[in-house]
């Protein structure tokens, strides 16, 4: 029912992904620490990473990020002690003009806090298409889920190498935006490299879903990015974003560097959406 | 409560004295469930399976309690403390889990699972430990069993603990100081969990106390209501009558609910479980009576955090009940009245400790001290009752804290 219903959100966030693997060859969808590095520096870092960005993910900064490695534990710690929150972030987005669809990404508990349906509603108020919640699976997916759609938003489902296929055919099928591939199990951040199981994970993927796969966790390089974009539609950049950033480089130029375009030669031969 | 979270919620303690709690999705009524990332689903859904098909399984069953008998050494006895109960002005009889191998309750848990993770062919085990009890307990079950063991331990609990950093060393674990976050018993769990997700398929996740996920809170459980089955048959043999309260101390809560579940079915027991009080309203580690709802490692309980949902830091001089959650069943207990929680403070605990090995000859740990304090301040309210105390471990992993107090300026 639900599933199949338009949501704007994920409307939007399909299109943008569908749009950027055709002309660029694969979109690239950053992630930044909300409020890192300080409050009055993130909002440059957020108008530079938009412009290079297909779609933008910013992380609620949380006092126990599990599913996160050291870069994003440290940043959120920053962040945190920076004063961001919800309603900071929120009234950022508010009045600042940014036309790349936004997702945000938080952990339960901060949600919770600030209560699903004013969240989702100010959510939808301000531009954001989607949600993805790393300690919400599949099965504890409502009543959020279902919050988030009512307002016209997606919440972004996640699947990893040792997803079961029934399992994964089951998620792939309610997804709703894109299906969020962690290319490794692990944390974000992580350094292996990105090997043949990775692809064989997308592989396995793109048989249970019809609708965009973008692969995260670990991607680092242009490398990286190039040999997972021939098994997906797009790539998630966090943790080498901000480090590049501790670096002083220019967010814009090192997501250039991920993503070299010269629109010609990138064409995907596929077809146009 | 988050009207969201508590909807569709149901569940009586009819419900759970008769075992139909938790229910297939992990919770007792609103509380509990499985909050972890995808890449573990898969291996929490198998570690169920596997305990469920395990604890049915005969042959398992006659190995964990042959082990539980004679290398663990239950039943432990219990003991009444006389010079206690004459001062304080009620009957005080102590479950003597400090009597249990390696010193604590923790070994019933640590052993029965180090015995399923052999039991389904895990190659590694990892734990987290707040105290060093737990890292201890599961670094001797893993000697004996034959598996390879890991502990991650808050820097700032293993310089409190410092003896239980020896003896986790000596039994062949290895230890990893974790420096992150607060640098406690929350901050190794979250660190456990990161390498958790690293190899879910190889390494078996030794939780240590009633929190986390489903299935822990159950499986816990489990293994710890040895405590209150066996102190029930005790009382009932030597007493002739049930008592009237049962005390203990809750961190994340496995000792308590270990004996709280021998208990639950006889209303006219009290169950009173002490939060650690730390060093007042403001700075403790008491997540039912100061707390609120939400979710933290796993599961939705009560938390001690910020109105953004942000966790707080905790305080306590016992590394054990220093963790800003507890068990989603104990939340359960409170929310329906069936258990009373209170706090006592570190000095009232210090006070309890020191009456403790003066007049009984036993050192307890500062996490069973906070129940003697509790259990002194019952007998003051009601003299002359029946009071159980769930004795959960021995002293000598503080000796370093105290002495480090004894010899501060103002100590
Ligand atoms: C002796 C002792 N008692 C109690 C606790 C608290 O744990 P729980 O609440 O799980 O029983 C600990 C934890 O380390 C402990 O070592």
């Amino acid at each position: 029912m639900v599933d199949t219903e338009s949501i704007p959100g994920a409307d939007r966030i399909e299109s943008a992904i569908r749009s950027a693997k055709y002309e660029k060859g694969f979109a690239l969808a950053p992630f930044l620490t909300a409020g890192y590095p300080s409050l009055d520096r993130f909002p440059d870092f957020l108008q530079g990473t938009a412009a290079e960005a297909d779609l933008i993910e910013l992380g609620i900064p949380f006092t126990d990020p599990v599913a996160d490695g050291p870069t994003i534990q440290r940043t959120s710690r920053t962040a945190l002690e920076s004063g961001a929150s919800i309603p900071w972030i929120l009234d950022l987005l508010a009045t600042t003009q940014i036309d790349t669809p936004i997702i945000i990404m938080s952990y339960l508990n901060p949600l919770l806090a600030y209560g699903f349906d004013r969240f989702a509603k100010d959510c939808a108020s301000v531009n954001v298409c989607g949600l993805i919640v790393p300690d919400m699976p599949f099965e504890e997916r409502q009543p959020l889920n279902q919050i988030a759609n009512n307002h016209g938003l997606c919440v972004i489902r996640m699947v990893s190498p040792v997803t079961p296929n029934d399992r994964m055919k089951q998620i792939c099928t309610a997804a709703r935006g894109f299906i969020y591939a962690t290319t490794i199990c692990g944390t974000t951040g992580a350094d292996d490299a990105i090997d043949v199981s990775a692809e064989q994970l997308l592989t396995r993927v793109r048989t249970h879903s019809s609708i965009p796969i973008l692969a995260g966790f670990g991607i680092r390089t242009a490398n990286d990015a190039n040999r997972l974009s021939h098994h997906c539609d797009g790539v998630i950049i966090g943790s080498a974003l901000l480090e590049a950033i501790d670096r002083n480089e220019d967010p814009a130029d090192f997501l250039r560097n991920i993503r070299p375009i010269s629109t010609a030669t990138n064409k995907n031969p596929g077809i146009k959406p | 409560m988050n009207p969201e979270m508590t909807e569709n919620a149901a569940g009586t303690i009819q419900d759970l004295i008769e075992g139909r709690l938790p229910d297939e999705t992990g919770r007792f009524g609103p509380f509990g469930g499985r909050f972890v990332s995808e890449t573990l689903m898969h291996a929490i859904t198998l570690l169920e399976n596997q305990a469920r098909a395990a604890l049915n399984d005969a042959a398992f069953v006659r190995e964990l309690e042959s082990e539980l008998a004679d290398w663990v050494g239950r039943p432990t006895p219990l003991t009444e403390a006389r010079s206690l109960s004459r001062e304080w002005g009620a009957t005080i009889l102590l479950k003597r889990e400090d009597l249990a191998h390696t010193g604590a309750h923790k070994i019933n848990n640590a052993l029965g699972q180090a015995l399923l993770a052999r039991w389904s062919g895990a190659k590694e085990v990892i734990a987290e430990t707040g105290a060093g009890q737990h890292g201890v307990a599961t670094a001797a079950a893993c000697a004996r069993a034959g598996l390879p063991c890991t502990v991650y331990m808050g820097a700032v609990d293993a310089k409190r603990q410092a003896p239980n950093v020896d003896r986790m060393n000596r039994l062949g674990a290895t230890v990893i100081e974790v420096t992150s976050g607060d640098a406690t018993l929350r901050s190794a769990v979250n660190e456990a969990m990161r390498r958790w997700i690293k190899n879910p398929e190889t390494i078996y996740y030794l939780l240590g106390s009633a929190i986390g996920p489903h299935p822990y809170p159950w499986l816990v459980r489990e293994m710890q209501k040895i405590i209150g089955t066996e102190s029930r048959r005790q009382i009932m043999d030597r007493f002739k009558r049930l008592p009237d309260s049962v005390v203990a101390c809750v961190g994340g809560g496995s000792n308590a609910i270990g004996l709280f579940h021998g208990f639950l079915a006889d209303p006219s027991v009290r169950l009173i479980g002490v939060e650690a009080g730390g060093t007042g309203t403001d700075r403790n580690a008491a997540s039912i009576v100061h707390g609120t709802p939400g979710v933290l490692h796993g599961c939705y309980t009560l938390l001690l955090q910020t109105d953004d949902g942000q966790v707080l830091e905790t305080e306590s001089i016992s590394a054990g009940l220093d963790y800003p959650a507890v068990g989603p069943e104990h939340a359960f207990l409170s929310s329906v009245g069936r258990a009373e929680y209170r706090t006592a403070t570190d000095d009232q605990a210090l006070a309890a400790f020191d009456e403790c090995c003066a007049t009984e000859g036993i050192i307890p740990a500062l996490e069973t001290a906070h129940a003697l304090a509790a259990a002194k301040q019952l007998a003051t309210e009601s003299p002359g009752e029946l009071i159980l105390v769930g004795f959960s471990g021995r002293g000598d992993k503080d000796l370093p804290t105290l002495r480090a107090k004894q010899d501060a300026p103002n100590g």
